[in-house]
């Protein structure tokens, strides 16, 4: 038996006049391209929990043409973003008119079951740890079922729990590899649509788990870089500190997202710097507290706001840069926010910046808000989730107003003369002795 | 942290710092190689070896090349531009082009 899995990777910007931006802003596509270089963990593990006697075969699909053939295979599994779910859609029909059956999974068809379903022979909505081997077996029986509960808790461990087939990954063009620490976050922000949505409670992996994988990971690829899939990997500075000394002697380098309060532990910062972290990328949101109100449900980000600009200062001068990431079009906003995003950035010294339009993904408490609220432009926009695209009626802006005022902010940001200086100030940081921690840098590099 | 002593010698101080960096044999890494590419160089390690170079060779190189700056013989041809008539027996001469802004 041989099954495909197919992940759709790729999204693109529908907005025109944001789409012709990404073309002259060269910083405003380099976390896109980043994005889209990173490859499916979620089908990895589906590839690891398939019975060893079956043939997997793991794919990446940018664009699906309909003049393209389709690829044979017994059995067919597709997982993607909302932003392509679409195309998905588009894809598992014509594997089905061909008599090949389809299993959709992943966090859309999670939250979006039933609009999946048209599309599928069999859904699988949570992880895909305790429903994908039965799913299999059923399959090979002749009683393939039409929908499957993976698991919300319990995934990292025994028997549920796999090293994901990084193997797969051999001959990609691409050195970045994703490996996962943990699921969930406590935090639960209204608009998140990230892997909270799939758990019932945070979800931790047992260190040593999460150190093998990356063992492993490491011998896929020349000089592979690693992005920790996580929503908030340093909750625990008790689990992280053991992760980070696990970690050091490994010689890697790797990026992920993580919330501002690891700047209140020293130690961590050390280790996280003599550990090979290059970057951590923190959902700061918004420069202003009141624009924080309500983001999240125990107001957790609204407290920390005021120490923003202390904790970038003290995690980048241990030379672990912060992609700080700002959200347009909260409630709170008003035209003021543009410039004042600016002025955040500039003051900060952010080495880099991520700048999205509040994006009201399927199945959020978010697009139900707003839903409830009336203010949703249209009620299905799935291949306008890009994060750019705005597809609600902000509270305090108009539409136009947050559309031609986010232009004007990534002109603002992302234009030679201020990539230039945000790497000049990592430079001098640099200099002045950030990242000695690392015992590779000697080096520094 | 001195200039040079010798024009023709930057390329093999490039390699020299790289190496330490990489702590690699780099003696079969061309001038012309892409860093990024053949070393697995990330752009903030990009970042990092300017500044170590910068530091070693008390040079500053313009804030407008740093993103494009890639290949030793690139690196070696800012430094030349940068140093100028600081660096003994070069004829280049001092550069005519300071971007704005730069520590002269």
């Amino acid at each position: 038996m041989r099954i495909g899995l197919i992940a759709m990777s790729g999204v693109r910007v529908r907005t025109r006049e944001l789409a012709e931006l990404g073309v002259t802003l060269p910083g405003f596509v380099n976390r896109g391209r980043v994005i889209a270089s990173l490859p499916s963990l979620g089908l990895l593990t589906v590839a690891a929990l398939t019975p060893p006697d079956v043939e997997v075969v793991y794919r990446e699909i940018q664009d699906v043409r309909p003049e393209d053939a389709l690829e044979r295979f017994d059995l067919v599994a597709i997982s993607s973003f909302t932003a392509q779910i679409d195309e998905a859609y588009a894809l598992a029909d014509r594997y089905r008119a061909a008599g090949v059956p389809v299993v959709l999974g992943g966090l859309h068809v999670t939250l979006m079951p039933e609009e999946a379903a048209e599309h599928a022979d069999s859904i699988v909505v949570n992880g895909a740890e305790g429903a994908w081997p039965r799913l299999v077996e059923d399959f090979r029986k002749g009683c393939l079922k039409p929908r499957y509960e993976g698991l919300r808790a319990g995934v990292f461990r025994a028997p549920d729990y796999v090293v994901p087939r990084f193997d797969l990954l051999r001959g990609r063009p691409y050195n970045r590899i994703t490996v996962q620490t943990s699921r969930g976050c406590p935090l639960h922000c209204e608009f998140c649509a990230a892997s909270l949505r799939i758990t019932s409670s945070f979800q931790q992996k047992p260190v040593e788990l999460a150190l093998e994988e990356i063992r492993v990971a490491r011998g896929v690829t020349e000089h592979p870089f690693f992005e920790l899939a996580d929503d908030n990997t340093f909750l625990n500075k008790t689990w992280g500190k053991e992760f980070l000394r696990g970690l050091a002697p490994m010689g890697v380098s790797w990026f992920t997202e993580t919330d501002i309060s690891v700047a209140d532990d020293d130690e961590l910062l050390r280790l996280l710097a003599a550990s090979g972290c290059r970057q951590i990328l923190v959902g700061l949101e918004s420069p202003t507290a009141d624009g924080l109100t309500g983001i999240d449900p125990g107001d957790w980000k609204r407290r920390r706001c005021d120490q923003y600009l202390r904790a970038i200062e003290k995690i980048q001068s241990h030379g672990v840069t912060v992609n700080g990431c700002f959200i347009l079009g909260l409630d709170s906003q008003t035209p003021d926010i543009f410039p004042q995003v600016r002025d955040f950035i500039r003051k900060s010294g952010l080495i880099e910046a991520q700048v999205t339009v509040l994006t009201p993904f399927p199945g959020t408490p978010l697009y139900a808000r707003l839903a409830r609220e009336g203010r949703l432009l249209q009620p299905r926009f799935w291949d306008r989730c890009t994060l750019f695209d705005v597809n609600f009626r902000p509270k305090n802006l108009s539409v136009e107003e947050l559309e031609s005022g986010m232009r004007w902010l990534f002109g603002e940001l992302y234009n030679d003369a201020e990539y230039a200086r945000r790497q000049r100030h990592y430079m001098e940081l640099v200099k002045a002795g950030a990242g000695r921690e690392d015992p590779r840098c000697g080096s520094r590099l | 942290m001195k200039p040079p002593t010798n024009p023709a010698n930057i390329e093999a101080e490039l390699r020299a710092i790289l190496a330490e960096g990489c702590r690699r044999d780099l003696s079969q890494i061309g001038d012309d190689a892409d860093l990024v590419r053949e070393l697995g160089l990330d752009s903030l390690a990009m970042l990092r070896l300017l500044a170590e170079v910068e530091m070693r060779l008390d040079v500053r190189f313009p804030d407008s090349e740093l993103s494009r700056l890639r290949t030793l013989r690139q690196f070696a041809a800012a430094i030349r531009s940068e140093a100028g008539d600081r660096l003994p027996g070069d004829s280049s001469g001092p550069s005519t082009a300071l971007p704005e802004g730069r520590t002269p």
